[in-house]
This record gives structure tokens, sequence and C-alpha cells, in this order.
């Protein structure tokens, strides 16, 4: 199987327009008794969002870490951290989560 | 300096594909591997979709040709040198993480348990014991389902798995975060079985993600 053709073309499908799409990753969380369409049009909605939230643990918590001359160069990895998951979470569920979410973060 | 995205076994050529900001992205051979740069005067990630994406695709582009271990983002160093320098300082360990995730993907399961699945029965409070004694109780009993309804998903899923992980997850803790490395020829399997755990599971709402390259399992430490 060629997954990484296939790859590419899910990374194009997968990529979110997220600033025109704001949604809580709350939603999730909806008890599922819906209509049909509702439903496929919130799953769609929901891998979306899951899609990009995987992405940024993944980039900013896994791969290979080599240190020594190898530095990262990224702003601030807790303040990048929280701007983006701010982009599909809404203010008012992320900001109860903002404490635990940099505790939770190793030094 | 150079940005690094990824590290591979020796490999003859680079795919078609451009790095952050348009930058023309190349190989370093170090040893036994070779580091994927681009070239940069100064790098910062920016906190954007747009460079993650970028790091992202070249990545996945080099998923083609085999197995891969993606750097963490916004990984920067100074030359050519400096790169032999430190990857083979560590070619062994890197060699040998790059045959355990040979022929597999990675891929992420979330799941959101309805809080209204584990909530407790109210039993008022119990006799001798003050309302905050039913509330530990309370939250105990929540949590302790809520553990419950994980294993339901992370049992079958881990047996489908070559290796699996819970990552940390932030803040909700009706949230399940986690992610398995799957043989190449098992991710329809894997797919399927989320699909029935999602309709059979009527406490959770179960989305599959990916495949990812093995961000996870390229790491040295443990993620459980």
């Amino acid at each position: 199987m060629n997954v990484g053709s296939r790859r590419s073309e899910s990374a194009a499908g997968r990529r979110p327009p997220v600033k025109r799409d704001v949604r809580r990753t709350r939603e999730l969380g909806e008890p599922p008794r819906r209509r049909r369409r509702e439903q496929s049009l919130a799953r769609a909605r929901q891998a979306r969002e899951a899609s990009l939230l995987d992405l940024i643990d993944r980039l900013l918590d896994g791969g290979v870490v080599i240190h020594g001359d190898i530095t990262l160069a990224v702003a601030d990895v807790d303040l990048v951290y929280v701007g983006l998951r701010a982009i599909v979470a809404s203010v008012e569920s992320v900001q109860p989560q903002l404490g635990s979410s940099l505790e939770a973060r190793p030094g | 300096m150079l940005y690094l995205y990824a590290i591979i076994g020796a490999r003859a050529t680079v795919p078609d594909v451009s790095g952050l900001r348009g930058a023309a992205v190349r190989a370093v051979p170090a040893g036994r591997l070779t580091a994927i740069v681009s070239e940069h005067e100064t790098i910062e990630v920016a906190t954007d979709e747009d460079d993650l994406w970028a790091h992202e695709q070249v990545v996945e582009a080099l998923m083609d040709g085999g197995a891969v271990l993606p750097m963490r983002l916004g990984s920067v160093i100074g030359d050519e040198a400096a790169v032999r320098a430190a990857v083979g300082e560590r070619e062994a360990e890197l060699a040998e993480t790059l045959e355990r995730i040979e022929g597999a993907v990675e891929l992420g399961v979330r799941a959101a348990i309805d809080p209204a699945s584990v909530e407790p029965e109210d039993r008022g409070e119990e006799p001798g014991h003050g309302p905050g004694a039913a509330y530990m109780h309370a939250r105990l009993a929540r949590e302790h389902r809520a553990d419950e309804v994980v294993e339901l998903i992370h049992r079958p899923l881990a047996r489908l798995s070559r290796e699996s992980a819970r990552r940390r997850h932030f803040g909700d803790d009706l949230v399940f975060n986690g992610a398995y490395l799957v043989d190449v020829a098992a991710v329809d399997r894997f797919r399927a079985e989320v699909e029935e755990l999602d309709a059979a599971i009527g406490a959770a709402s179960i989305v599959c993600t990916g495949p990812w390259p093995a961000y996870t399992f390229s790491s040295r430490r443990e993620e459980s």
C-alpha cells in the first residue's frame, strides 16, 4: 500500500478552515441522538478538529529530540500550544484548562 | 542555519517537496543515517498553521520511501558538520528506532466520554459523612467509570498494534487520547475496529486520526 501518496491527499483534505470554523471540542461529548445528516456533518467536523489537535500534540510533544547543538526555535512552546489549541476550542472551554495545561508540561 | 525535519536511513533521493517558507529541502548524510534539512538565514517557527503543515508535509512526503523519524517541531542546528556530530552521537539508537517503526504508521484515537454516562447515582449524604466526603466519593466513582470506558476502547486497539501509548491530555479528564503504532497492512482493520467501537460504546464518541509519522514512538521518553 502506498501510504505516502494517500497521506498527501488526506493531508490536503484534512487541513481545516480553522478561522472560519471555530468550534468547541466539548461538542465531541454530545449524546448521539441526532438526525443522520446532522450526525454525519458533526462527525466530519469532529474528525477535522481531532486531526488538527492530534497534529499539534505530536509536533510539539513528539518527535526526536537531540540535545547539544540542536536548539528548538519555537517562540515559546507553551504559548504556541495554548494559542493553537485556542483555535479549535472556544475561549470559554480552553480558559479553565490553561492552568492545568501549563502545569502538565515538562519543565 | 539548518532546520531539521526528519532522520531517515541512507537514501539516494529526496522527495520533491518544499520546506518551511518555501525553502528547498536537502539531505545531509550522517553515517548510516540521513538528516533532511532546509537552509535559512534565521528561522523561528511561527505560531500559525502554515509552519506546522510545512514541517508535517516534508515528513509525510518522506514516508513514501521508508521509515522516517520525525524531528520535534522547531529543531535547528548550525551547519552540516554539526548535523553529522549530533546525529552520529546517537546513531545506534536512532537506527534501532528506525527499524522498530519500519513498515508501520502511527494512528491517533481521540475519545470524548459523555459526562452523563459516568455520573454516579445520587446517593445523598450518607449518615456520618459530610458533603466533602460525598463529593470525593462521587469524584472517585466518576473517574473509575471513565477509566472503565477507556479500557473498553484501548484494549482491543492495543491488540491490533505493535506498540501503543496513552498520550498526556490537557485539561478535560473525559477525553482519551491514544497513539498506536500499526502495521501498514493492518491500518484498514484498525480503522474498522474504531468505527465498531464507536458504534458499540454509547458512552463515548471515538475518532481515528492519521496515519501520522511515528511522532509518539520516535522519542525515547515513555509516554504512558
